[in-house]
């Protein structure tokens, strides 16, 4: 099983890096910045397109975080901190739709009709081929659909941390998944009968 | 997750991939290999499920690399620059409030100018005995070291390499002492006068400056010096990469930085010998970091005046303040163009009938806005 190990699970480190920056310590800030900003960054790619916007309201986070450090509180999960941190920062910020914009079910339905017709490539291609794929697929959701696949599959929140974060029900964050995981499907293709066909190592896997 | 509760769904002949999806502990096993032994034993005891969770697995690595690809390319160090700088600025505070409270920034600004006034006037009562001499660096400096001296009596500037390959070039009238070799943990020069210095990068080894009262500490950048002894001031000017400004005390502090300046390109840090105040600000005339080059957008049609003022910053490395939702507002076509940064200014604000002042090192913008 490949695995992702990611800064963040260190969590006794963390931890004393957050101890650390709360007495004003600039170099811990600069850790606890180093281990967070690629995951804000992808998280905060999809709340808002805008590069500018992100890196501004990054900057303005840690600023924030610099600025208030003597009343922070002690926090067991830093990672969801600064991420429900910069979701509040760009939703005040208006300027993106992420927020106010209900799913939209007539696109959703869209998507479900129109068969692409890249899927028929699926065989043949190679890993980074396939990657571009499935990439270009998630790119087809909704703001919503593709928030929750990033909170999901490329940070591995928990649907309760999912839950809190976007501010839904577990319920309703299982049902934005189920609409996701419909529109993937459509997107990358039928491939039921097919998968009987291909050896178990080289499967694919949208066969859900 | 529990494992009593896992096995209970798992089991379940109806299991399918969205379950596995659904499952956190799953996930965290596939991505971060959390709870691998509980997983281990499930496909144990449940060989028929095989191809269901290798499946599952395929789908959240399938995703994961997409999302992966999908990060935009942040500057990761420029932004932690920014931060930094922003961070450690003594008018923090002007930063932070909101536009609307414009009057309270206003007024912000006005104590922060009494304040330095009255240090100022406080700190001359007591001048002299506070000033360090070139001499007395030197004699400090002498107990581990054998120096060498330059000094420039010339008319022209005169060009020092040193063992490390840092360029050096001394202004007129002006001396440097370097050791024939450095220590091992850094790189340390004394100056009297006025002197550009390319430093090579090494991260193990800072560069320090020692002129006057100041000590100037860089890992690599280039930046020039003015410490004439008979001088009122200090001067350090930065052209590329970071530099931190601090006192220097007669005893010394635990770690004298912290109460220093970060200096980026286009900023300069001034120390008032009297007053022993430092503060930053723009250089005079300060040019665009890199080149503009054609790759770089310095055209715009039709555009929000923000978005002008976002490349500006860009190009020149120089915050600008302004009131996002009122200049959102105005749409203007210009250019950037490759000279001074004023130059640039000036041609905007009379577009949106707006003023500029640089606080602080950074551009505040005033403008009713456009309607």
């Amino acid at each position: 099983m490949s695995t992702f190990t990611r800064a963040e699970s260190d969590l006794s480190g963390e931890l004393h890096i957050w101890h650390r920056f709360r007495q004003g310590d600039m170099q811990a800030f600069q850790s606890l910045y180093q281990r967070h900003v690629k995951s804000l960054t992808s998280y905060g790619h999809r709340l808002t397109p805008d590069r500018h916007l992100l890196e501004d309201a990054i900057h303005d986070l840690f600023i924030d975080l610099w600025r208030r450090k003597e009343h922070l509180n002690d926090a067991d999960n830093i990672r969801f901190y600064l991420f429900r941190a910069l979701r509040n920062r760009l939703s005040r910020n208006g300027r993106n739709n992420v927020f106010e914009q209900a799913e939209d079910i007539d696109g959703f339905l869209d998507y479900l009709v129109a068969l692409s017709s890249e899927q028929q490539h699926i065989d043949s291609e190679g890993a980074h081929a396939r990657t571009q794929r499935v990439r270009h697929a998630v790119e087809s959701l909704s703001d919503r659909q593709k928030e929750v696949i990033n909170l999901r599959f490329y940070h591995g929140m928990s649907l309760d941390e999912i839950s809190e974060l976007m501010g839904l029900s577990k319920q309703g964050v299982s049902n934005l998944l189920y609409k996701a995981y419909a529109v993937l499907r459509t997107r990358l293709g039928e491939l039921t009968i097919l998968s009987l066909l291909v050896p178990m190592g080289e499967m694919h896997a949208w066969t859900l | 997750m529990c494992a009593y509760h896992l096995s209970l769904t798992m089991n379940d002949e109806s299991l399918n991939i969205e379950d596995l999806l659904g499952n956190d502990s799953f996930i965290s096993w596939v991505l971060q290999d959390a709870d691998a032994l509980l997983w281990e034993e499930f496909l144990r005891s449940n060989p028929g499920k095989k191809e269901l969770v290798e499946r599952a697995s395929k789908i959240v690595l399938d995703l994961h690399r997409a999302e992966q690809e999908a990060v935009p390319a942040i500057d990761e160090q420029k932004l932690w620059a920014r931060i930094e700088s922003t961070a450690e600025s003594r008018e923090e505070t002007l930063l932070l409030v909101k536009p609307e409270r414009k009057m309270f920034k206003m007024l912000l600004v006005a104590a922060g100018v009494v304040l330095i006034g009255a240090l100022g006037v406080f700190q001359t009562m007591r001048t002299d005995r506070k000033r360090v001499t070139y001499k007395e660096l030197l004699t400090h400096a002498k107990v581990e070291n054998q120096l060498i001296e330059k000094q420039n009596q010339g008319n022209a500037a005169m060009e020092l390499r040193l063992e490390d390959g840092t360029v050096i070039t001394l202004g007129k009238n002006s001396k440097l002492s370097y050791p024939a070799h450095f220590q091992k943990r850094k790189r340390e020069v004394f100056l009297s006068g006025e002197a550009f210095f390319n430093v090579i990068k090494d991260p193990s080894r800072p560069f320090l400056v020692y002129a006057n009262e100041t000590v100037t500490k860089v890992l690599g950048t280039s930046f020039e010096i003015r410490a004439f002894e008979n001088s009122q001031d200090v001067t350090v000017h930065v052209r590329t990469g970071r530099v931190s400004v601090y006192k220097q005390s007669r005893i010394q502090t635990d770690d004298p930085e912290t109460t220093g300046l970060v200096l980026l390109p286009n900023q300069k840090g001034t120390f008032n010998r009297d007053s022993e105040v430092l503060v930053k600000n723009l250089v005079e005339e300060p040019l665009p970091i890199a080149p503009i080059t054609e790759t770089k957008k310095t055209r715009f049609d039709e555009v929000p005046a923000t978005e002008v003022f976002a490349e500006i910053e860009k190009i020149y490395g120089v915050q600008i303040l302004c009131d996002h939702e009122l200049l959102s507002k105005c749409i203007i076509s210009t250019s950037i163009r490759n000279e001074s940064l004023y130059d640039n200014l000036d041609v905007i604000c009379r577009t949106i009938g707006g003023t500029y002042k640089e606080i602080d090192a950074q551009i505040v913008i005033d403008s009713k806005g456009c309607f």
